[in-house]
């Protein structure tokens, strides 16, 4: 590799500059296409897009399909009028309402404080009881009574019996005033528990910490689209202007997925150029402490801009639809595609101030270079190929978006640095002396590695959670959760999701889980717009049922006499029974549902979808979120907070990334062996692997919780700490210190996901903390493994 | 929610012991005797007269009234609820702590502002609902005062309310008086502090 030193001779010929100006053409048209591409179209900055869009996990197909249905237009504001003790007055919420409900961008508009959708809904399942909830009560009571152990011809004098009982208690109770003028028609009690559970199901009803008039909407594009979200912003603040006519003294907050999803998207952006930006000044800050010459690191820049260039623009040919996210983390390939200028461009030891700097010398030492260059290229790119297998999309994009830009940047460099040349000269560098203060430094560091790797590898604990892939907006955060407290949505209330691929069959789910939610709750109220319907078993039974019961009116006449009553009251109710029991017009079940539906209107048409996609219900439990207690599967229920992390799904995707990784590693480990020999392939493989121990210990115990992107950071790592054992092992080969260009591409590198580990998005940080570390370690381990081979002073 | 008008009623009534002016002027000049800003804590038993029922249902609990915080029912038996009626509207709380409010546009929820405006002593907008009469204290001290709507608040669903007290306390009170539905709320001779403590504060009022 190295030659014996010449002076330098004069250059021949003029180099040939034609390749240079060609690719910086190509670079130049592809970039101005990417400029011109449609970005919105093309990028997507919805969290959602990260999960594949056939994933079969309930959890996550549930996100999708709320995150794209009404769910996500909602729209929660907030009307106070700062230190006064009452709420805002009635003409000026009127106001604020008209305004918005004659909105293009608004939907529907509804005052909470309104109990007018609430009361249509009670009349008419009021009307309807015997068709809508009568099965549900029957087939309940019939449970119970099979369960006591009594012959069939005592059913109904005990059905009788029980109800007058449950009457009685139910008039014992203090708000129970409210039914009284019911009772008479109504002495099976068919309503008022459906009643009593209502402002849990729209958010009414519960406790505000201060007087304010709430207000819910609906906008007319969806969340995530642009028109869903600065348009309403719009119309909110004409509403407030119409309110402020009535009462200047009125604040308004509100709340909405697309006031965070625009917020989401500008921080990106944001985040995007300011890490890309930081990324490359940082390197060429560090470049420059580094080498002589610093001026000539500009050579640099074409290799960098190629890369990232490229690798935008495969990524975006081969799929349709790319999350910015790649494009921050992209911000990468800043410091790995300088490595392979600065091996070409610094192709001597920073010892060798005498080197061979003539034109064939450099040449002949570029293509020594050039083999552990394309083998380190080649590994790393096949480890990254391996993401394209990946289960998740953000994964298959990056290790596209990486193997591309690393391709390019290695032919780019090879370009661009063939007319240099004079190469880069690194500046002295402080270096580890060899002999037997070597060997010392060489234990004291295997030493202090093997005690992180103990003591700091189990400490590691995993979590992984959707949100981390977002921006974090605390303000927005803290405003939509105060937000949302008033509308009742507290820790004191749990959300669950029953899903199926039909109504029929979610009903059906709901049964099971509202089993287990009364067996493991039994204090709390569960609440559920799927309670209005009948199962499509208790529905089917129904006419049976009602003809055992022929004689229930006068069995329950006797009944209530016993219990204190006057039967006569109750003659409303016997009629409308004799009624039923002689029904035969039983409308279908899907006529049920198509009934009910219209009369779900506002907050309360949220809570059951049956569209061709599935049929899901929400259930709303007054019991505090409980994290460790999840419905069974059986009950086809999910937690509403456990689609907001995502950690089972997450978990499964950190799985599916690992054994990719063990598999890519194994890859590398198998090349480099039988490419290098046991000896220095073992280096190879194990230097990287130590590294990347070491900094996992390292994190572990200083409180870090990993995920998914540690592991795909760690990867990463491997592969870079991987191109410094080669050359490394190529050195030792030669029994030469290593080259300066390891240094160069370490500390650039560290540089650069330095900067990416200050991300204000989580996953980005995890990511940029990992690899920076597992560079510097195996930059460390390279110089005193170096020792080795080093004179002793 | 008619339960909860008749409590709104049921306060409305208590808040006439801090009447500052009544509409009819034989009320007004002893019902101003009877305002106070003490806090007020009583037993009671109230009886339900359904039209459903042989014999009224009984229901019995403690009562808590200050003028400038509101009215706290809190029954004990059959079952442990607390009713709160306060410039902020009308709350359910159960055993458990767990406090509802009523919708602030419902019926319960108008009955309310009637509530507040008596207890805020503003009888020129009281007498837009009701006719208030009365008997003055007798020689034994005591006295009614009956509250009839007006028949526009009467559609709204206003109803009498018959108050009777003695000297100082009230002892009786008539929700619904003289309908169906009536209850009777027999209140004990009452107890009388200058506020609650902090623990009656969190637990009954809010």
């Amino acid at each position: 590799m190295r030659s014996a030193p010449q002076p330098p001779a004069p250059s021949s010929a003029r180099p040939a500059l034609w390749p240079r100006v060609a690719l910086l053409l190509v670079v130049a048209l592809i970039g101005l296409g990417l400029a011109r591409m449609d970005h919105a179209t093309k990028i997507s900055t919805n969290v959602v897009d990260l999960i594949p869009a056939d994933e079969r996990d309930p959890e996550a197909h549930l996100l999708r399909s709320l995150a794209t249905q009404r769910q996500s237009r909602v729209v929660l504001a907030v009307l106070t009028r700062p230190g006064a003790e009452d709420a805002p007055e009635a003409d000026a919420v009127d106001a604020f309402v008209a305004s918005l409900a004659a909105s293009p961008a608004v939907a529907e508009v509804q005052n909470t404080d309104d109990s007018s959708a609430r009361d249509q809904l009670g009349r008419f399942l009021f009307e309807q009881r015997f068709t809508y909830l009568l099965p549900e009560w029957l087939a309940e009571r019939r449970r119970v009574f099979e369960k006591s152990g009594q012959t069939a011809e005592q059913w109904v004098p005990w059905l009788a019996q029980r109800t007058a009982e449950d009457l009685t208690r139910f008039l014992a109770r203090p708000d129970s005033g409210a039914y009284s003028n019911l009772i008479s028609q109504d002495p099976l009690l068919l309503l008022p528990p459906l009643a009593q559970t209502a402002g849990l199901l729209d958010g009414d009803g519960q406790e505000a910490a201060a007087p304010a008039a709430r207000i819910w909407m609906l906008s007319a594009a969806p969340a995530l689209d642009e028109a869903g979200q600065q348009p309403v912003a719009d119309a909110l603040a004409a509403a407030l202007l119409a309110a402020r006519a009535l009462d200047p003294t009125l604040e308004l907050q509100w709340t909405g997925v697309g006031r965070f999803a625009a917020a989401s998207r500008a921080g990106i952006q944001h985040e995007l150029s300011a890490l890309n930006l930081a990324s490359i000044i940082g390197v060429l800050l560090v470049t420059c402490l580094l080498v002589r010459a610093p001026w000539r690191v500009a050579h640099l820049l074409p290799v960098v801009g190629a890369s990232l260039v490229g690798a935008w623009t495969v990524v975006t040919l081969v799929f349709d639809r790319v999350h910015v996210l790649v494009f921050v983390l992209g911000a990468l390939l800043a410091g790995t595609a300088v490595d392979y200028g600065f091996h070409l461009f610094a192709a001597e030891n920073d010892h060798d101030d005498a080197a061979d700097e003539t034109a064939e010398g450099v040449r002949r030492t570029r293509r020594a270079v050039m083999k552990p260059l394309a083998m380190s290229c080649f590994t790393t790119v096949v480890g990254f190929s391996l993401l394209t297998f990946s289960d998740l999309p953000l994964l298959r994009h990056i290790g596209v978006f990486v193997a591309a830009g690393l391709i390019v940047a290695l032919v780019t460099a090879w370009i661009w640095f063939a007319p240099v040349r004079r190469p880069l000269r690194p500046r002295r560098w402080f270096r580890l002396p060899g002999g037997t203060t070597g060997a010392r430094w060489r234990a004291l560091g295997l030493g202090v590695a093997v005690g992180l790797i103990v003591v700091g590898l189990p400490r590691m604990r995993w979590h992984d959670d959707i949100r981390e892939l977002q921006l974090p907006t605390p303000e927005l955060t803290q405003n939509d959760d105060a937000i949302r407290a008033r509308f009742g949505d507290s820790g004191e209330r749990s959300l669950y999701l029953t899903h199926a691929t039909d109504l029929v069959g979610a009903r059906a789910a709901l049964a099971r889980f509202d089993a287990w939610h009364a067996q493991t709750f039994p204090d709390a109220t569960l609440a559920s717009a799927g309670l209005m319907l009948p199962s499509a078993e208790a529905y089917t039974a129904l006419p049976a049922e009602l003809a055992e019961l022929r004689s229930f009116p006068s069995e329950l006449g006797q009944a209530l006499q016993r219990e204190g009553y006057l039967p006569a009251a109750f003659e409303p109710f016997g009629r409308t029974w004799a009624e039923v029991v002689n029904r035969r017009d039983w409308p279908d079940y899907a006529t049920l549902v198509a009934d009910l539906h219209p009369q779900l209107t506002g907050q309360l048409g949220l809570l059951l979808d049956d569209g061709p996609a599935g049929a899901w219900l929400i259930s709303i439990s007054d019991h505090a979120t409980e994290q460790r207690i999840r419905p069974p599967d059986t009950t086809a229920t999910v937690a509403i907070d456990q689609l907001q992390s995502l950690n089972q799904l997450f978990t499964r995707y950190r799985e599916n990334a690992l054994h990719l990784s063990l598999g890519g590693l194994g890859l590398l480990g198998i090349s480099v062996l039988a490419l290098y020999g046991w000896r220095a392939g073992g280096l190879i493989f194990l230097l990287p692997a130590g590294a990347t121990l070491v900094a996992f210990a390292t994190l572990a115990l200083s409180g870090v919780t990993f995920n998914l992107f540690h592991l795909l950071g760690a990867f990463l790592g491997v592969c870079l700490s991987h191109d410094y054992a080669i050359f490394l092992a190529a050195a030792r080969q030669q029994r030469t210190p290593p080259p300066a260009s390891i240094r160069l591409s370490a500390l650039t590198t560290a540089t650069s996901f330095g900067v990416l580990a200050t991300s204000a998005i989580p996953v980005v940080a995890a990511l940029g903390s990992i690899v920076a570390l597992i560079v510097l370690v195996a930059y460390v381990a390279v110089e005193l493994a170096a020792t080795r081979h080093l004179p002793a002073s | 929610m008619i339960a909860l008008r008749r409590v709104f009623l049921f306060a409305a009534a208590l808040a006439v012991t801090g009447l500052a002016r009544a509409n009819e002027p034989s009320v007004t000049a002893w019902a101003l005797a009877l305002r106070t800003n003490d806090a007020v804590h009583a037993t009671f038993t109230e009886a339900r007269h359904l039209p459903i029922r042989r014999e009224p249902l009984l229901l019995t609990g403690e009562l808590r009234f200050q003028a400038d915080l509101g009215l706290s029912l809190h029954y004990l038996t059959p079952e442990e609820r607390t009713v709160i009626v306060d410039a902020r509207g009308v709350a359910l709380r159960d055993a458990r702590g767990r406090t509802k409010r009523a919708p602030a546009r419902s019926e319960a929820a108008a009955s309310a502002q009637v509530l507040l405006t008596m207890l805020r002593f503003d009888f020129d907008q009281l007498d837009d609902d009701f006719t208030i009469t009365g008997t003055a204290p007798d020689t034994e001290g005591a006295w009614t005062l009956n509250f009839v709507p007006r028949p526009a608040a009467a559609r709204r669903g206003l109803r009498p309310v018959l108050v009777q007290g003695h000297a100082q306390a009230i002892t009786q009170l008539t929700l619904a008086a003289g309908e169906p539905d009536e209850i009777d709320i027999a209140i004990d001779p009452a107890e009388r502090v200058p506020s609650f403590d902090a623990a009656a504060l969190s637990s009954f009022f809010r």
